[in-house]
């Protein structure tokens, strides 16, 4: 009994000791936050882009784990965990730099070749920009000098005169028709012709006004009968020629507006006539054409002599 | 009982030898105020998670000052040793801080310039 008893004493005893020995391994608080920080930073950037400083923060683990192991618990065990854990929070720092600085590069990198590719396409939009305005420049400038020709060509048959309303080629009425008539001769579609041609060279947006005049001698209603029906002659063989008819239109002026005397048989042939205007619409009016007289409205009244 | 006097005497030799061991800490001090004003330099007052830290390490800094003059060298050595890690945490948040801002700067700006590239071509046009 008394053994018995000793015995159960000694095993509480021992029991004491052992539960009090478990006590004390027991971590301090600093020890378990630096195994956790550890553990995060293992997990974190610093593991690949920091991994010395991570390695600085599990050497500083492994002193408080030593601490621990030599006096659990003890001061000396709470400050050197305290020290792993900053170690192993400045290593995740460390880590975190690390990525934003490689972050930062790339952007950089990619903000490089964006704008290098803008200012290459920028560059070869603008010179295919300039290509095409050199060449529009070089097509106008073909195209005016065209139409400049074209009518200059006319000064053989017609007199072309810029004025306010346009291009204005005057045809001698004897040229073109017999007295009293409205029927072409075989001459005056020759020289129609190359009105014709002169006109095709014209821009598009250009409208074509013809214009019949006569004399004075006769019958007001006569002469305006007459002067449109050359006009609408005129009119009918340009459109026989390709000139589409909606840029075409005629009409008779009798004798309205002579441009020289009637009391001169050379005054009365320079009255009969036929005006062909060209205004360019689309463009300002009187587009200077080379080789045509400079326009002087007034002027080209009294010397409107019939070339031929 | 003999062996626990003599137990308790190699105790108090120890601890007696601690404390005659145990200087002003100077070098931790020094390191420790260094620490604190690099911190403070990289603007570490100005980012919360590293103002945080560096409010540890100034509270540490002064309660080392008064072991120090109590005559707790040791523990006051400890303190600024900890103060100090503290200041390094601070000053390498704020580095951290101001890396992510300038990151992210340069990701704006290298998105942002596709659609400034393409207004600029449209204004290019007109």
């Amino acid at each position: 009994m008394n053994t018995q008893l000793v015995h159960s004493t000694l095993l509480g005893a021992a029991l004491t000791l052992s539960s009090m020995a478990c006590g004390s391994t027991t971590p301090t608080q600093q020890l378990v936050d630096a195994r956790r920080a550890i553990n995060e930073a293992r997990a974190s950037e610093a593991a690949k882009l920091t991994p010395d400083k991570l390695l600085t923060a599990e050497q500083a683990l492994e002193r408080a784990e030593r601490a621990h192991e030599d006096d659990a618990g003890s001061s000396e065990e709470a400050h050197l965990a305290y020290l792993a854990s900053r170690k192993a929070h400045i290593a995740m720092a460390h880590g975190k730099i690390a990525a934003a600085k490689e972050t930062e590069t790339q952007a950089d990198a990619k903000y490089q070749s964006e704008l290098e590719r803008v200012a290459n396409s920028s560059q070869s939009e603008l010179s295919a920009a300039k290509n095409e305005l050199e060449s529009e420049r070089a097509r106008r400038a073909e195209a005016e000098k065209r139409a400049s020709a074209a009518l200059a060509s006319l000064a053989e048959v017609a007199k072309v005169n810029e004025e306010s309303r346009g291009t204005v080629i005057t045809l001698p009425g004897g040229v073109l028709f017999p007295s009293g008539g409205s029927t072409l001769s075989p001459s005056a579609r020759q020289a129609l012709g190359q009105v014709a041609d002169a006109l095709a060279a014209q821009p598009v947006e250009s409208k074509i006004m013809i214009e019949g005049h006569t004399d004075d001698r006769g019958s007001d209603t006569a002469n305006q009968q007459l002067s449109q029906a050359r006009a609408d002659a005129v009119r009918s063989f340009l459109v026989e020629r390709g000139m589409p008819p909606d840029r075409i239109q005629a009409v008779g002026k009798g004798e309205s507006a002579p441009i020289a005397g009637n009391d001169t048989s050379e005054g009365r042939a320079t009255n009969r006539r036929v005006e062909v205007v060209v205004s360019a619409q689309a463009k300002t009016a009187g587009t200077p054409t080379a080789g045509s007289a400079p326009p002087a409205p007034g002027s080209s009244t009294a010397n409107a002599t019939p070339l031929r | 009982m003999q062996w626990f006097k003599h137990f308790v005497a190699a105790g108090l030799s120890v601890s007696a030898l601690a404390c005659a061991g145990s200087e002003v800490p100077a070098k931790q001090l020094a390191d420790a105020e260094a620490s604190i004003r690099a911190a403070k330099e990289v603007g570490a007052e100005q980012s919360p998670d590293a103002a945080l830290q560096l409010k540890m390490a100034n509270d540490r800094l002064t309660r080392a000052q008064q072991l120090t003059a109590d005559g707790e060298n040791e523990n006051a050595a400890k303190l600024l040793e900890e103060a100090e890690a503290d200041a390094e945490l601070a000053l390498l948040l704020a580095r951290k801080e101001a890396a992510q801002q300038r990151a992210l700067q340069a990701a704006n700006r290298a998105s942002k310039y596709d659609n400034q590239g393409a207004k600029s071509d449209s204004q290019g046009d007109k």
